[in-house]
């Protein structure tokens, strides 16, 4: 009877022991996976003129006043990719923004 | 929990030990593996013999305890320490072991991993000898804590390597009981 304790108390202990260890170590890291296609970004450096700045902050500012969040730089860019329709305006665009650095298009 | 059995010297009873305080977990009810990382495969060959319930580590498969036995040389100890929650050292109850047992602990203290404990089993005491009574001084000594339960010089542990683990007396079992208790709680 005696025997049979002993071996019951072992083996609790010994479950005790290996959860505390669990516990104790960090997990294995998960394995990295490559985001899909239409999750990843690709990183770009553009030029701005001061006057597209300008729109820059008007457009974080109204965001902000209307949803309380600020936009990042990226994201502003890409709203206005995505909102500006493809029409004329974007040629008369940019021949206003060739005539201010005077280089070719 | 991984167990690593080691001393810088040979016949302190690493390998007895390791099978036996694996079985005695077995007997338990718990899965448990011996790991024979020592060339000369005593483990391996007994646990073919006579295994019973304890398996071979042979992959990272999912034990409730692996006990490692390792070679007596102390270059051998950094990789046999890497995986485990406690370091045991099986030493006899002579000065003679007890220098070694410096050195081993020399060696293993910067291999050990963080959090894992280093322990002094002593092996092969004689009960109300005078040196069994010094043997918590002993280990003070060479500043390792060292279990309370030791491990009686016994013949059926000689037979073990014939017989398995039916061939302790219940004083016996209940010696390598005592021992893995206190190895996983202390």
């Amino acid at each position: 009877m005696k025997g049979k304790t002993l071996q019951e108390k072992l083996a609790r202990s010994l479950d005790q022991a290996n959860t505390k260890e669990k516990k104790a170590r960090p997990g294995r890291q998960k394995p990295i996976v490559p985001l899909p296609p239409e999750k990843r970004c690709t990183k770009l450096s553009v030029s701005l003129f001061d006057t597209d700045l300008q729109r820059v902050k008007a457009i974080r500012a109204y965001i902000l006043e209307a949803r309380g969040d600020s936009p990042s730089t990226s994201q502003i860019i890409k709203i206005a990719l995505r909102t500006a329709p493809l029409t004329s305006a974007l040629i008369n665009a940019l021949d206003q923004a060739a005539a201010e650095d005077g280089r070719k298009w | 929990m991984i167990i690593t059995l080691c001393n810088g010297k040979g016949g302190s009873g690493k390998t007895t030990l390791a099978v036996l305080l694996a079985h005695a977990l077995a007997a338990a009810g718990k899965s448990v593996a011996v790991r024979d990382l020592d060339p000369q495969g005593t483990a391996s060959k007994w646990l073919r013999e006579c295994g019973n319930k304890v398996a071979m580590y042979e992959s990272a498969n999912s034990y409730d305890a692996v006990f490692i036995d390792t070679p007596p040389r102390l270059e051998a100890l950094p990789a046999a320490l890497a995986p485990c929650s406690v370091a045991v050292i099986v030493c006899s109850p002579s000065p003679a072991d007890l220098w070694t047992t410096r050195d081993t602990a020399a060696a293993i203290r910067p291999a050990l991993p963080k959090g894992a404990r280093l322990r002094l089993l002593f092996n092969g005491v004689q009960a109300n000898t005078l040196l069994s009574r010094e043997l918590p001084a002993l280990a003070g000594r060479i500043g390792i804590k060292a279990l309370e339960s030791t491990i009686s010089r016994r013949q059926c542990y000689q037979h073990a390597a014939l017989l398995g683990w039916p061939a302790l007396d219940a004083a016996a079992r209940e010696e390598m009981f005592k021992a893995a208790l206190e190895i996983i709680t202390t």
